[in-house]
């Protein structure tokens, strides 16, 4: 007997215009770990509120190179230690940031929580949510032109440092 | 199982002005990237502050304890109003297993959408009620 599947028109929809994919698809030919350490008052990278820290200009992550189809935060849950020494921040500082994602005009792509960003399984309100990585499809971005703030800078010292991996796609037909 | 794809996303706000009133509209704040003619919402989630304490406005974001006490109405640019009174607190990734609430979708008018306390709680003056809209622009791919 066939065996049929049920997909509602909505999701068949999303499935066809890249608005959703399979959770367990791959998520991209390569992946890019990026990590800013918060540094001392008076340089870039000083810790202080709704301050632009700005990405580290890199031309394999622009979207004339590269569709970056996912993006997280790694919290010291998952790496206690950052790869450049530091320490790494903890997942509660998160609800007090967002990134913003930038064309090479200074148009805002995309506004997200970094809270949104933290992929692991964890525990809130006494349920436990499962791993969700947070799927992109941004094609326009100009990677030093994206940034992040944190409107409360409680618990960001100088010793720590925040680490996000990106999973892209490289366009190779340029 | 299926997961959602952010093309493009904003977060936008609905702030209790005055003495927060039960029943009464707080219309969301004017974003211009999402005030054009040509966005298409398909996806949404609210925010508490367990999950963003400040929005980019710099406005404080309602206690999540107070998610229980707010509904929201969105209304597209025919004034439809095709999600009615959805209560906020259904519209936390945390409270539903993470998933993002899915929308067919379609063209909204952002200043028609609008947020109604249904219970006082312990909302305080221009606190907000913070979403995450995910949307595409019309003949994006």
């Amino acid at each position: 007997m066939q065996k049929h599947r049920i997909v509602s028109p909505l999701v068949e929809y999303f499935l066809r215009n890249n608005m959703m994919r399979p959770f367990a698809d791959m998520l991209g030919y390569r992946s890019k770990s990026i990590v800013l350490a918060f540094t001392a008052a008076g340089t870039p990278y000083s810790i202080a509120p709704f301050k632009r820290y700005n990405f580290q200009p890199d031309e394999t992550l622009n979207g004339e190179n590269a569709l970056i189809t996912a993006i997280e935060i790694i919290c010291i849950d998952q790496q206690s230690v950052l790869d450049n020494g530091q320490t790494n921040i903890t997942a509660d500082i998160l609800k007090n940031g967002y990134l913003n994602i930038c064309d090479s005009e200074q148009n805002i792509l995309s506004t997200i929580p970094l809270f949104n960003l933290y992929a692991p399984a964890y525990a809130a309100g006494g349920k436990t949510i499962a791993r969700k990585l947070f799927m992109t499809h941004w094609k326009e971005q100009n990677w030093q032109n994206c940034f992040f703030e944190f409107a409360d800078i409680t618990g960001l010292t100088t010793s720590k440092g925040i680490k996000f991996v990106v999973y892209y796609e490289p366009l190779t037909n340029k | 199982m299926n997961n959602l794809i952010v093309k493009r996303s904003q977060i936008i706000e609905c702030q209790f002005t005055g003495t927060p009133a039960t029943n009464k509209r707080y219309n969301f704040t004017q974003i211009p990237n999402i005030s054009r003619n040509n966005i298409i919402l398909y996806a949404i989630e609210a925010l508490t502050a367990d999950q963003l304490t400040y929005t980019p406005n710099n406005n404080q974001v309602i206690a999540a304890s107070n998610a229980v006490n707010v509904v929201v109405t969105l209304r597209d640019n025919n004034k439809d109003e095709f999600m009615y009174s959805q209560p906020l607190y259904t519209l936390v990734r945390p409270n539903v297993g993470g998933f993002y609430t899915l929308i067919k979708p379609r063209i909204i008018n952002l200043t028609d959408c609008y947020c109604q306390l249904v219970a006082a709680g312990s909302v305080s003056t221009n606190q907000v009620a913070a979403f995450n809209f995910i949307y595409s622009l019309v003949g994006e791919d």
